[in-house]
């Protein structure tokens, strides 16, 4: 989840705060009806219940773009339809389909026809498999993985579906002398169809929307129309074979698109960065405004992203919300992309370690954010130092929430304090009060632990559990300590450490500890560390505490079999997709 | 229901109803009826006289998909006891017979010409190593008793060769012609033992019983294979029959193939076309 978080110095905007009851009576008397409140230096307006029938903040829509691919879909449905199935249908579409190419056919000269031969290329491997292979060669180098995963499934789904509808149809090349090269039967047109979804699939996945996306879609039909006048020229198509397949392969892209990777929630960009941020103007700044001041009854005056660059998961906000003067509280925005990052790391965890404890993975973001609310209230019911939870908005049901904390004002991350014994003895009895209450944070990194006024606050909660195993707590000690003895050395961090806990409890915190226990950022400060001066922290706090054998970190479950079982048929079949398509028989 | 359900049913629909749909209904090439797969594999080759055909498949049997592109068309068939494609039957513009042999013809209007390799038979030499009338017999009895024997859908052909040349250059003779050699010695002849050298193996099996030696020799030899192709050329076109077929079932290749698959006349088939309104080239 990363280093951000943060809000008003004095608790100022209310879930039902204390505050706003003592205010105006009862919390939610009055709901729905207007007024403006002000609560330390925080304007609110009323809240409002949202009546059964209207629309979120951010309602789940279509839009134009897929409205009109839609339709283009059901037309191209409806027209096999009409081509196939109704009684007489095959015969009449027969005779206009024969009509044009016979027509066509009639028509044929030489310079034409070498001119159609030359457009026949276009449906070429010569000429789309290069387009391929370096559109998936751009989505690797910018690590467009989603986007890349939603453009090959669009390419074997085209692929499938037409040899799959061409064994069902079996419809024969027309009847007309055929001049150029065809492979099977007729009805789709493989050809414009593996045209159309390449060309789709890379305005989609690598043309930033606006004008030039617009510009190569009107490119592409024309190259696609082409493609389909030269088929139907030289007699290897019919024109219901070319216009169904036209259809199909932008329809396909586009869908694959939207679901695997919707352009709201991985747009196409150049900039790096985690493409786990969510577009915070527009459409979904005005749906946090609206939810804010509907559900909370937060008058906003600006959002902003905020510190990015430590979060993954989540894209963390600055919100300055009215008042006099205007206050700022802290925000993190959850959409689905962030529940499939989750996802995919949970596995991965699985595979490599076993389920290390709780790793089950949330199965909506509304489980994820209710989890994390739920922790930020049990963390400040156990009295340890953390931002004071507001509660969250919804702004898509199910889909996208904003979960609402304190703005910790002028705090330092641990990693750029001045380290004092009260700050180490702070930080220390954070940890011991996390163990009292039961609790495990499990991100214990320098981002995650500020420091306010000289006292240490923790942040970022969202993988903390309760009743976590006994492993994971000495985990979160051993990750303290060390990030103190980052900015100190052992032996000191160490000396405060037992006037909290025993020689044993720190022998077992570090018995615990192994690269994938230590987080990324830690990580990278102790290989620093050691690359600086020669000194590594974790063998030194061994050498300090009572003699322990390490404790396994790998558990196996027959979940873990499973997980690992899957992911080794998915590797494998992807190596030999990808083997194919290298020798040239698979669908790229 | 949602835009994607709704889009998702309809694509489905949309690929399952077509299958109802054309009037050459039928994607297997039938001998006897205007199929799409006939159609089609008529237009890779036009003006072709003979489309080749399935009339009946045997039990196992399994044809798999017609593959056309201009110039080219062909089907294979598949069995669980000859092999997961034991023929492929192409129709092309022309073939090269110079290396086959012409045969009777089962097909009215084209010739036949056959290029196979019929691996129905194991070949056995016995070689005595040694002298002696003991021997002599025994190893003669290992004849007897070999020759004619089937094994595995192969048919044992056993021989003696006792002439007076070194051992060694008799078994390599024995295994250019692809025969087992079993040889046999005066103490072989009196323990009822023999070694058994193979044609592809350094390794040599020694003091096999000859009580086992059927079970050593079934679990050592290649099953039965019958491979090559037969070509029926013909007007405008070729089609060839290419074996790659290993297994019980072999020793019936033959006649289990030519009632299986045909030669359709192409005039008639673009006749029955033209009956349902389709004007085959």
């Amino acid at each position: 989840m990363g280093a951000e978080s943060a809000g008003v110095r004095q608790a100022a905007v209310p879930r039902p705060s204390p505050v706003l009851s003592a205010v105006h009576g009862p919390a939610l008397g009055d709901v729905g009806q207007q007024r403006t409140l002000r609560v330390a230096g925080v304007s609110l307006s009323g809240r409002r219940r949202r009546p059964s029938g209207d629309k979120p903040p951010l309602p789940h829509e279509l839009g134009t773009a897929g409205r009109i691919w839609l339709a283009f879909a059901v037309c191209a449905v409806l027209l096999w339809l009409s081509l196939f199935v109704l009684p007489g249908s095959p015969d009449w579409w027969g005779r206009r389909d024969m009509g044009v190419v016979q027509w066509l056919a009639d028509l044929r000269t030489e310079p034409v026809t070498t001119v159609m031969q030359a457009l026949h290329a276009l449906g070429s491997a010569w000429f789309i498999r290069p387009l391929r292979w370096a559109m998936i060669l751009v989505l690797v180098l910018y690590r467009k993985w989603r986007i890349l995963a939603a453009v090959i499934v669009a390419f074997m789904a085209v692929s499938l579906m037409v040899g799959l509808v061409a064994r069902m149809v079996h419809r024969p090349r027309p009847f007309v002398e055929i001049i150029g090269d065809w492979v099977g039967y007729s009805h789709p047109s493989a050809p414009v169809a593996v045209l159309a979804v390449t060309l789709a699939a890379l305005g989609l996945s690598l043309i930033p929307r606006g004008r030039w996306r617009s510009a190569w879609f009107v490119a592409s039909g024309v190259l696609v129309a082409l493609l389909g006048l030269s088929r139907t020229y030289l007699g290897v198509d019919h024109p219901s074979d070319v216009v169904v397949s036209a259809v199909l392969g932008p329809a396909v892209a586009v869908l694959a698109v939207r679901i695997i990777a919707p352009e709201a929630l991985f747009p196409v960009s150049y900039r790096r960065g985690s493409t786990a941020h969510l577009d915070v103007t527009g459409r979904r700044g005005e749906a946090i405004r609206r939810a804010l001041a509907e559900q909370m009854g937060i008058a906003v005056i600006d959002v902003e992203p905020f510190g990015l660059a430590g979060s993954g998961g989540s894209t963390p906000l600055r919100i300055t919300v009215a008042g006099d003067p205007p206050r700022t509280i802290f925000g993190k925005l959850y959409a689905q992309s962030h529940l499939r990052s989750d996802s995919l790391y949970k596995i991965a965890r699985t595979i490599l370690y076993g389920s290390l404890e709780d790793e089950v993975r949330f199965t909506t973001v509304r489980r994820l954010v209710e989890y994390e609310d739920y922790i930020l209230l049990k963390l400040k019911d156990a009295g340890l130092p953390s931002p004071e939870p507001y509660g969250f908005v919804e702004l898509t049901p199910e889909r996208e929430y904003l979960i609402v904390t304190e703005f910790l004002q002028n705090a330092q991350e641990m990693g750029e304090v001045e380290l004092t014994d009260q700050i180490t003895d702070d930080a220390l009895l954070v940890v011991r009060r996390l163990w009292d209450a039961g609790l495990a944070h499990r991100d214990i990194k320098p981002a995650n632990v500020m420091v306010r006024d000289g006292h240490v606050v923790l942040i970022d909660p969202a993988f903390a559990t309760v009743r976590p195993s006994p492993w994971r707590q000495a985990v979160d000690l051993a990750n303290m300590m060390i990030i103190l003895a980052l900015r100190s050395n052992a032996e000191y961090v160490y000396e405060r450490a037992l006037r909290l806990f025993s020689p044993d409890d720190i022998a077992e915190a570090f018995a615990s500890t192994r690269s994938i226990t230590v987080p990324t950022q830690s990580r990278s400060y102790l290989s620093a560390l050691k690359r600086r001066e020669g000194t590594d922290l974790i063998a030194r706090f061994r050498e300090l505490a009572p003699p322990r054998d390490p404790i396994s970190i790998q558990r196996w479950s027959m979940r873990r079999l499973r997980v690992t079982l899957g992911a080794f048929l998915v590797l494998v079949l992807l190596v030999t997709i990808l083997i194919d398509n290298v020798r040239g028989v698979g669908f790229v | 229901m949602s835009a994607r359900v709704a889009a998702l049913a309809l694509v489905s629909s949309a690929l399952v109803l077509p299958g109802c749909a054309n009037r050459l209904t039928d994607n297997t090439p039938v001998c006897g009826e205007a199929s799409s797969a006939l159609v089609l594999a008529a237009q890779a080759l036009p003006g072709t006289a003979y489309v080749p055909c399935i009339n009946t498949l045997k039990t196992d049997w399994m044809y798999q998909d017609l593959q056309a592109r201009r110039g080219l068309a062909t089907f294979t068939l598949g069995s669980v006891a000859l092999g997961t494609t034991f023929l492929r039957v192409s129709l092309q513009p022309d073939c090269d017979t110079s290396s086959a042999r012409a045969v009777p013809s089962d097909e009215a209007g084209a010739p036949l010409f056959v290029d196979v390799h019929d691996d129905d038979q194991l070949r056995v030499v016995v070689i005595p190593d040694g002298d002696g009338v003991p021997l002599s017999v025994y190893a003669s009895e290992l004849v007897g008793g070999l020759d004619g024997t089937t094994l595995a859908d192969r048919t044992m052909v056993a021989r003696l060769d006792a002439r007076d040349l070194p051992v060694a250059s008799r078994a390599d003779e024995a295994h250019e012609s692809a025969a087992a050699v079993l040889l046999v010695t005066v103490r072989d002849s009196e323990r009822r033992t023999v070694t058994v050298l193979l044609p592809d193996e350094d390794e040599e099996r020694t003091a096999v019983p000859a009580d086992d030696l059927l079970e050593t020799l079934r679990d050592v030899s290649e099953p039965a294979a019958y491979t090559g192709a037969w070509y029926y050329p013909f007007a405008h076109g070729c089609v060839v029959y290419r074996f790659d077929a290993h297994g019980s079932g072999v020793a019936t290749i033959e006649t289990d193939v030519k009632a299986a698959l045909g030669l359709y006349d192409a005039e008639v088939m673009r006749a029955q076309a033209r009956d349902q309104g389709y004007d085959v080239r």
